[in-house]
């Protein structure tokens, strides 16, 4: 691979699409609006004098034109019930009578004029195949369903629903009920954003307000508490989950202009759940947050530090490998001298110098510093004049204890030592008496080499 | 690296031969025999015409002479007592080392020596036990014996009986023999407490007993080790041990274990009068506590070692960490040479490499399989590079961070093949203007990325 720009942006998963975007900061963008309107028999009924079918046509009719000459929007129009009767009880009538697309009121129009009202309500269906209606998935597509009943083909609509809904968050749609009675109300109140009329002009009103509400901004902004500080804490990268845990986004925590915690827009859901990817990473499932508004979501985060260090500075210092570790996983491997951001808590630490050292239970405060430091190596070199075994020893109170075992096919070798005293036990390969082994002792300094000849 | 800085050169200062070499000791442990002479007044007092005291430093001499051509590594030590002051002056604390074990003594030179000494005062037993303490230097850690010559009992109200516990409990490694020089049987028990009590009537009876004792404490006391392999065969060797005093921890001997020249067992000396323990350095360390050793005797110490060594498949100059734990997910070591190591087998030998991400394997059954091998992951190189600074991360397959990345300095890092994820988002940038990015790692392939 030569040299050169190689930008790598390929995505393994659907939700890619929606992270790869550029984020929707502001309110611009065009609304897609898909009307899926209940033609089954009971819309026959009367309200006022006036036939269901008749006032929901009607209004549905204003509303698009509303919609179109002051929104821009594009509209499409789903209609169910409508092409087999009752008798018939089909279940799969439904069908998208005018795709979504720019510029639609007249054929909306067009399309309510011919069509009748007649059968079954498969609403859930109906919703299974409104999925595929927008064709991409937009924080920006919005179901309008005009129902006056009940699901007739579905046991438990609520159940369905929550399972469209895992695939596809943001088809949750707005549930306009006439003159919804208490039975059936547990039924669509689950649908969707649910909002009941009980009078012509009430459903009129509650297009209007319904579509309102839909278009104000989900946002929530997460303020990383940490003891006493009082800005949050940032630069921490964090995952954005659904409420089934699946990735929505991929985001830097980061302070906007004032140190405060920038706002962050998602599509119109009232669960998220957070993965901070701190050491040890943090999850919090089931955040609930306000749709089309803002929330301030506060999480504990108790921030300590831990700082790897030597306790003197001296040139030719290599630095030892370090593992931090909770509960037998590794945390973090890293280097000395290293500063590592971590949450408050008891870790165990492994360093892996010559003699190795092992930190139990090293306590890291939030907001505090916790230091840990190690002398600074010194550098041995060995060289053989003949082949043998040669092995490590360092002092260890009373007596020497082997540290490292030098490759016995080397002619040369050389290993960072902590400072202390030594010695090579060493004998020839060929020897013939365990009294062929051989001393030799010396000291290493920090920052210094010795050598060794043997 | 190709250029050191000069600067930095002069300024690593190297240390050449900051050491010093010995071979692990001469064969024989050192012996040291030290007599206590008793020079009280008693010692006047003859048998068959010859005072008791010329009996004594004619005998010794003679023995001591012998003793030094046929044995090695043998010191003697002569600490008198009662000598310096006549009885009258009644002094309890009339005792002196004469002859040091440093001295190398020629036989004429001893008897002309101890010719010298006059033997008057009194009978301090207990006192010259006492000092007995800092005669032996603790630091030697020589076989040492007392042979303790006296013709008759304490006479300064010291109690040898609790002198003698005294010394063990202080550590002072001896083992004592008293020759009593006509001392009534009754007598016995007074002296018995303090060591092995022989008595004796004339010259020659005590020069056997002292040459029976000397014979008998100067017997070679020899130990062969031997390291059974999985078949309970003594094949194993090459490994180093150690052998530490039990109960002050101070390392006596370190050896790397060897056959003799046709393939037989090497033969050790070793001081009967210590209790050892044997550490055999596989990793973990294999310790055999509390090895008493049968004083004169050949003393096989068996070790049934079951170990293995993890074979490196991919050897190269380069050093690979290789970190070793047990059971308990324990650390026991950490290897730079990892193939050379004698690895215990354990419950659970399990090794971790710290590659990117960490590979671990768990039990590998060291010793029985044909090759026991760590599977080494397969690795590339990604170079990230980041336009402007900011913050960057890399995670793997299913978003669990690995770490946080530089986005000053050019990174490089090697990776095991796979996919990676990594997010980046400049200073200043909204928190939604985070990019994200996703890689394959390649065998063979070296990754470059510009943020």
């Amino acid at each position: 691979m030569s040299k050169g720009l190689l930008v790598l942006l390929f995505c393994l998963n659907m939700n890619c699409v929606h992270a790869q975007s550029l984020p929707l900061l502001t309110d611009s963008g065009v609304y897609r609006v898909l009307f899926i309107l209940d033609a089954s028999y009971s819309m026959d009924r009367r309200w006022d004098n006036e036939r269901l079918w008749d006032i929901a046509t009607r209004t549905l009719k204003e509303f698009s034109v509303y919609l179109e000459r002051f929104h821009q929007a594009e509209m499409g129009l789903r209609v169910y019930g409508h092409q087999a009767p009752l008798s018939l009880n089909d279940c799969r009538d439904t069908k998208l009578e005018v795709p979504v697309r720019k510029n639609q009121s007249r054929a909306i129009i067009k399309k309510l004029d011919e069509i009748s009202f007649k059968g079954t309500t498969p609403i859930i269906y109906s919703l299974e195949k409104a999925v595929e209606d927008f064709g991409t998935k937009n924080p920006k597509n919005i179901i309008i369903l005009i129902t006056d009943g009940e699901e007739s083909c579905v046991d438990d609509p609520c159940v369905a629903v929550k399972k469209i809904l895992e695939h596809n968050i943001y088809v949750k749609p707005i549930v306009i009920g006439m003159n919804i009675n208490d039975l059936e109300f547990n039924q669509l109140n689950c649908l969707g954003h649910f909002y009941n009329s009980f009078n012509p002009g009430q459903l009129k009103e509650n297009l209007y307000k319904a579509f309102d509400e839909v278009r104000g901004k989900t946002t929530f902004s997460i303020f990383l508490k940490n003891k006493n500080k009082q800005i949050s804490e940032t630069n921490v990268p964090i995952t954005i989950m659904d409420q089934s845990n699946r990735p929505l986004e991929h985001v830097y925590h980061s302070l906007g202009n004032n140190q405060v915690p920038d706002s962050i827009f998602i599509a119109p859901i009232d669960t998220i759940s957070l993965k901070i990817h701190s050491i040890p990473p943090v999850f919090i499932p089931k955040v609930a947050i306000k749709e089309h508004k803002h929330t301030d979501i506060s999480i504990d985060y108790p921030l300590g530090t831990l700082i790897f260090q030597f306790d003197t500075i001296t040139l030719g210092q290599i630095g030892a490998p370090f593992t931090i570790r909770q509960n037998n996983s590794i945390l973090y491997h890293g280097n000395f001298p290293d500063t590592i951001s971590i949450l408050a808590g008891v870790y165990d630490v492994e360093i892996y110098s010559l003699p190795q050292k092992i930190y139990k239970r090293v306590l890291v405060e939030a907001n505090k510093d916790r230091h840990l430091f190690i002398k600074p190596n010194g550098m041995l070199h060995v060289n053989k004049n003949f082949d043998c075994y040669a092995y490590i020893y360092k002092k260890v109170g009373q007596h020497m204890e082997k540290i490292y075992t030098l490759d016995k096919d080397k002619k040369f070798e050389r290993t960072a030592l902590d400072p202390g005293e030594y010695m090579i036990l060493y004998r020839s390969t060929k020897a013939i008496s365990m009294y062929a082994t051989k001393e030799f002792h010396f000291e290493i300094r920090s920052g210094q080499t010795t050598n060794v000849e043997l | 690296m190709k250029r050191i800085g000069w600067g930095l050169l002069l300024a690593m200062f190297i240390q050449v031969h900051a050491g010093y070499s010995q071979a692990s000791e001469r064969k024989l442990y050192k012996r040291k025999v030290l007599f206590i002479l008793d020079g009280s007044g008693s010692m006047k007092e003859t048998w068959r015409g010859e005072r008791k005291w010329d009996i004594a430093i004619e005998t010794l001499s003679e023995l001591m002479d012998s003793f030094y051509h046929t044995e090695d590594n043998l010191y003697f030590g002569i600490r008198v007592l009662g000598h310096q002051y006549p009885k009258a002056m009644n002094n309890c604390q009339d005792t002196k080392l004469e002859l040091d074990f440093k001295d190398d003594h020629q036989k004429n030179d001893v008897h002309q020596f101890l010719k010298k000494l006059t033997p008057q005062g009194n009978t301090c037993l207990a006192y010259a036990l006492q000092s007995t303490e800092n005669d032996f230097d603790k630091l030697d850690y020589s076989q040492n014996t007392i042979i303790l010559i006296t013709d008759g009992l304490e006479t300064c109200n010291g109690d040898p009986c609790a002198v003698s516990a005294w010394l063990k409990e202080k550590n002072i490694v001896v083992s004592p023999y008293i020759i009593g020089l006509g001392i009534d049987k009754s007598k016995k028990p007074l002296l018995d407490c303090i060591g092995h009590f022989v008595d004796v009537k004339n010259k020659e009876e005590i020069y056997r007993a002292v040459e029976k004792i000397l014979k008998k404490t100067l017997r070679k006391t020899t130990a062969e080790v031997n390291l059974l392999d999985r078949n309970n065969y003594p094949t194993v060797t090459n490994i180093p041990f150690s052998l530490i005093d039990s109960k002050s921890g101070k390392e006596l001997y370190h050896f790397v274990h060897s056959f003799n020249a046709n393939k037989g067992k090497d033969t050790l000396f070793l001081n009967p009068q210590y209790q050892y323990d044997l550490v055999l350095y596989t990793s973990p360390p294999l310790i055999l506590k509390n090895i008493l050793l049968q004083e004169g005797h050949h003393n096989v110490l068996t070790l049934k070692s079951l170990f293995g060594f993890l074979e490196d498949e991919i050897y190269t100059q380069r050093k690979i960490r290789m970190v070793y734990r047990d059971s308990c997910n324990e650390l026991v070591s950490h290897m730079m040479n990892f193939s050379q190591e004698a690895i215990l087998q354990n419950n659970t030998n399990n090794f971790e490499y710290f590659s990117v991400p960490v590979k671990t394997q768990n039990n590998i059954d060291i010793v029985s399989s044909e090759k026991a091998l760590f599977k080494f992951p397969v690795q590339s190189t990604l170079k990230i590079k980041c336009q402007s600074p900011g913050q960057a991360s890399i995670y793997d397959e299913r978003w669990n961070l690995i770490k946080e990345l530089n986005t000053i300095k050019p990174v490089n890092m090697d990776l095991t093949i796979g996919i990676y994820h990594i997010l980046y988002k400049k200073n200043g940038l909204h928190s939604q203007q985070t990019k994200e990015y996703t890689i394959e790692i390649k065998e063979n392939q070296i990754s470059e990325l510009i943020l």
